[in-house]
């Protein structure tokens, strides 16, 4: 009976695979952040190198995060 | 002032009222997370969310002028019909706040105007197929999605974490559970603050206050005191669902706050993208239950589930019915403005008696942090070894 219904099923897909890649993606990508962020503290306490090279890698993982955000609210505006 | 003048100023008053209910019962989507794990104070972020409410009204006044578009016959909507529609989703609406069950605002202003319409005009009226395609079908499969993204996510994240002691690593997500959180709201203000718009500029257009088609324009005046009502009600804080949402549903941790909620921003602005307007409260609940089985360690109550998901089944046929109920006995008495005034009367009674049951048994917004709260003073005092 649901499949006689005109449910645009294309569109449906569509919003499951974005969320699924935006969605794991942006979790993974903080993630990552946060493994550096712990490394860079780890090695600063050691007096390890590599530290700044984590800094930049933290930094880098927010502002991926911060342009996902963006673009979240590009769509709000757009819709 | 007419006859008609009154039944819009009373439809106006009732979906103010419907966005305030809708405001203080959908705090919990966005914020119940970040509360219970003590990344921010209760107050605090329920002032933060009232504010990322007003603003989002104002993101985007695209507005869907007909709320329920494609599922009923426009026809048939009338300032009357629509203010049963609202009676139905704010009695709905209250109904479940006081039983702490975060149900869909959406859904519960649609089923409403259904009822409400096939009181009216019989259930010719009302487009099934619409109702199946544009809001059923969506309501089952987007909390699924969700809570699947949200346990792959985080399950994920703890994964790549685990070489990490778990104090210290999610205590690193603090500032990304109130990004994420922020977003939410914002996301809801400019999703349902709108829906209160449609509805207002449609008892205006029918009772040729504003003119629809090409010169379709919301009033400054609509726009402002929507983003208002849905901003004061947020500030207000519905604790009850706060509490479900935040702390009986599975014990939640900063990267499950943080992957619940950013799950819930990717499903709900992808959905409104491809032309699926979701129920905001339906896609957190279920990204708040799949990051408790995406966790190692931590157990989902089922049963507070299955409560939340009777609540959502519930939501439609429930509105629709005091919906239906509002409109017959509006006819009843006349289909006039007299009868608009009673249902209005006894709403206010009613309200008013919840309000005052609430006080003798209130939840406190303390209520809603987690046993085991990672962030604040709570977290601090449990740190201080005895």
């Amino acid at each position: 009976m649901i499949f006689a219904v005109d449910v645009d099923w294309g569109s449906l897909l569509e919003a499951a695979y974005v969320s699924a890649i935006f969605g794991i993606g942006v979790i993974l990508v903080a993630g990552v952040a946060v493994i550096a962020s712990l490394q860079a503290q780890d090695r600063q306490k050691a007096h390890r190198g590599g530290a700044v090279a984590l800094h930049v890698l933290t930094g880098a993982c927010v502002l991926a995060i911060l342009a996902a955000v963006a673009l979240g609210i590009a769509v709000m505006v757009d819709k | 002032m007419d006859a008609g003048d009154v039944i819009v100023a009373l439809v106006v008053a009732a979906a103010l009222s419907f966005d305030f209910t809708n405001g203080f019962h959908d705090t919990a989507n966005a914020m119940a997370t970040t509360i219970a794990t003590g990344a921010l104070p209760p107050k605090i972020a329920v002032s933060i969310a009232a504010v990322l409410n007003f603003v989002g009204a104002f993101i985007s006044l695209k507005v869907a002028a007909t709320v329920a578009g494609g599922i009923v016959d426009a026809g048939a909507i009338t300032p009357v019909v629509v203010f049963g529609g609202l009676v139905g989703a704010i009695v709905w609406n209250l109904a479940t706040w006081w039983f702490g069950l975060p149900s869909s605002s959406s859904h519960a202003l649609i089923g409403g105007v259904v009822g409400s319409t096939i009181a009216a005009a019989g259930s010719g009226a009302v487009k099934f197929d619409g109702l199946l395609s544009k809001v059923i079908i969506p309501a089952i499969a987007s909390p699924v999605v969700a809570g699947i993204l949200a346990a792959i996510g985080v399950f994920l994240v703890y994964r790549m974490l685990r070489h990490y002691s778990t104090e210290r690593s999610e205590r690193e997500f603090r500032w990304g559970q109130v990004g994420s959180s922020s977003l939410v709201a914002l996301a809801h203000g400019t999703n349902d603050a709108q829906k209160t718009m449609g509805v207002i500029c449609l008892a205006l257009i029918a009772n040729h206050s504003i003119s629809g088609g090409d010169n379709f324009h919301v009033p400054d005046w609509v726009v402002i005191s929507c983003a208002t009502a849905i901003a004061l009600g947020t500030y207000v804080g519905g604790w009850r669902i706060i509490k479900t949402l935040g702390t009986k549903v599975v014990e939640v941790r900063p990267p499950q706050g943080f992957g619940s909620e950013t799950v819930a921003a990717t499903v709900i602005l992808a959905s409104s993208h491809v032309g699926y307007p979701l129920s905001t409260t339906q896609v957190v609940s279920g990204a708040v239950a799949g990051s408790g089985v995406g966790r190692p360690g931590a157990v989902v109550n089922w049963l507070v589930a299955r409560n939340i998901v009777i609540g959502w089944l519930l939501t439609l046929p429930a509105a629709a019915g005091v919906g239906a109920l509002s409109y017959a006995v509006i006819d009843v008495l006349g289909g006039s403005a007299f009868g608009v005034i009673v249902v209005s009367v006894v709403m206010v009674v009613g309200a008013f008696m919840l309000w005052r049951a609430n006080r003798a048994k209130p939840t406190e917004p303390d209520e809603t942090i987690s046993e085991h709260p990672t962030f604040g003073a709570e977290a601090a005092r449990e740190a201080v070894p005895a």
